[in-house]
């Protein structure tokens, strides 16, 4: 792995909490290991360091807000084991939701249905649901968007959304719609190593992609 | 890209599409693959050492048995017990100790442990690939003692801790194997809290597919522990491409 140093650490009881406290993990002190960086750079994202800004939440509606602030609070945790404030590569993705419409409808999307599920049974609002639903037709409607010109598009914006999409699946499922966002991305990746520095072009990756939205959008 | 690989092996295991080529994500080689899944071992949401998700991956691309010949059966079987070996090797304390330097917590104890239960899980899973009456395959016995072990690995972990989530994936894999009704309901319960901690589907589906496999095992009644059909092939039969992780 390379890297060998002698942070100071946190008792295992400082690990990140489950989503229903308010817990906040702090990271150790001196330096920490570039992984959770390599993890994100993996992405070409750049990395980051300042805390998220309130330029994301203007001129967003108050459900919008509501969801952005749930996903950087409670459910970009979820998926990582160390949840480190500004190295948390899924909490990241918030920096380029703004200019990136596919990434914010797939941020919303998951985070929307996140909060849905995460509240008991009598007190789920449909509203939340239905929200994350409208969520998630947009960003698949980005995605189909994004491959007729796909010159133009970051693909690895798009993976990051596709990567959301997989997990609401796993929120909302557990069973078969996971496999299609799976294939879809490895069918962008594999279109994007067939056509690297060209326009796009018809080929048996794009159409596989291609079938994979239409199928989203038949269901 | 590293979570989708993660994703498309640990998710490989029980789904009925299985087409996972690691070169569509630009590894041509396999020193790449090992360093690479090295690099997303600390802080990844599935925790498993990236060796035994190496030898998860070396079956997942392993061929149907119904598309082989003799030979090639034979080949794959001694490909299978070349791939149970290297796993029964794997050392979760001193996996465990690596990666230690390389996290932010002190959390030792807690990597071993489901280091532990992943490497009991993956010999079972891998001991699948092998007919039930190969010389290399475990016994009932051996193959209760793993149950155990990855029951006895997990149970150390508070529902607090970060690394709980991760551990789906062989708590499914022992309670699929687990004869004892005792293992069966605390296979159940993790589970349950497991869910209780991420509100995701996925865990009562996975709960739902152990409860059709312990039927299935009890409607072979002549058999005290069913091996009349490969659990893990009757997972793949439901065609609900389910993912467990």
């Amino acid at each position: 792995m390379g890297k060998n140093f002698a942070p100071a650490k946190l008792p295992s009881s400082h690990q990140v909490k489950p989503q229903n406290t308010t817990h906040d993990f702090q990271p150790a002190h001196g330096n920490l290991s570039d992984f959770f960086t390599r993890g994100a750079s993996n992405g070409n994202f750049s990395i980051l360091h300042a805390p998220l800004i309130d330029p994301i939440f203007q001129d967003l509606n108050p459900s919008s807000k509501r969801f952005l602030s749930h996903y950087g609070r409670t459910f970009c945790k979820e998926m990582v084991v160390y949840d480190v404030p500004d190295q948390n590569p899924v909490r990241q993705l918030l920096k380029y939701a703004r200019d990136h419409p596919v990434l914010l409808n797939a941020i919303l999307a998951v985070s929307a249905n996140h909060l849905y599920y995460l509240l008991p049974p009598e007190t789920r609002q449909i509203s939340i649901y239905n929200e994350a639903l409208a969520a998630k037709q947009r960003a698949i409607q980005f995605l189909k968007d994004a491959l007729s010109n796909i010159g133009n598009f970051d693909v690895n914006i798009m993976l990051a959304a596709v990567i959301l999409l997989i997990w609401l699946d796993f929120i909302e499922c557990g069973k078969g719609t996971w496999r299609i966002h799976l294939e879809g991305a490895k069918g962008l990746i594999s279109h994007v190593k067939d056509h690297a520095g060209t326009q796009s072009v018809v080929s048996a990756a794009e159409n596989s992609v291609r079938r994979w939205l239409i199928s989203e959008f038949l269901v | 890209m590293l979570t989708l690989l993660s994703l498309d092996i640990v998710g490989s295991t029980f789904s009925s599409t299985r087409s996972l080529e690691t070169s569509i994500y630009g590894i041509e080689d396999d020193f790449d693959l090992d360093s690479i899944l090295m690099t997303n071992e600390v802080n990844s949401y599935v925790s498993c050492p990236a060796k035994l998700l190496r030898h998860i991956l070396a079956i997942a691309q392993m061929p149907e048995d119904s598309h082989l010949d003799p030979a090639q059966q034979s080949s794959k079987n001694e490909q299978a017990v070349m791939i149970l070996h290297s796993t029964e090797q794997f050392d979760p304390s001193e996996w465990a100790s690596v990666i230690q330097s390389f996290s932010p917590c002190h959390d030792l104890n807690e990597r071993r442990w489901v280091a532990s239960a992943y490497k009991a899980a993956t010999c079972l899973y891998v001991s699948r690939m092998l007919p039930s009456d190969h010389p290399a395959n475990y016994t009932t016995q051996r193959r209760q003692e793993m149950v155990s072990t990855v029951v006895d690995q997990l149970s150390h972990l508070h529902p607090e801790n970060g690394l709980f989530k991760s551990t789906s994936w062989p708590c499914f894999i022992a309670g699929a194997e687990a004869n004892d009704p005792g293992q069966r309901v605390w296979v159940m319960s993790h589970l349950k809290q497991i869910y209780s901690v991420l509100p995701y589907k996925t865990y009562p589906s996975s709960m739902e597919a152990l409860e059709m496999l312990w039927q299935n095992k009890y409607t072979n009644s002549a058999l005290e522990c069913y091996d009349t059909e490969d659990w893990i092939r009757t997972v793949r039969k439901l065609s609900v491409d389910l993912f467990i992780a």
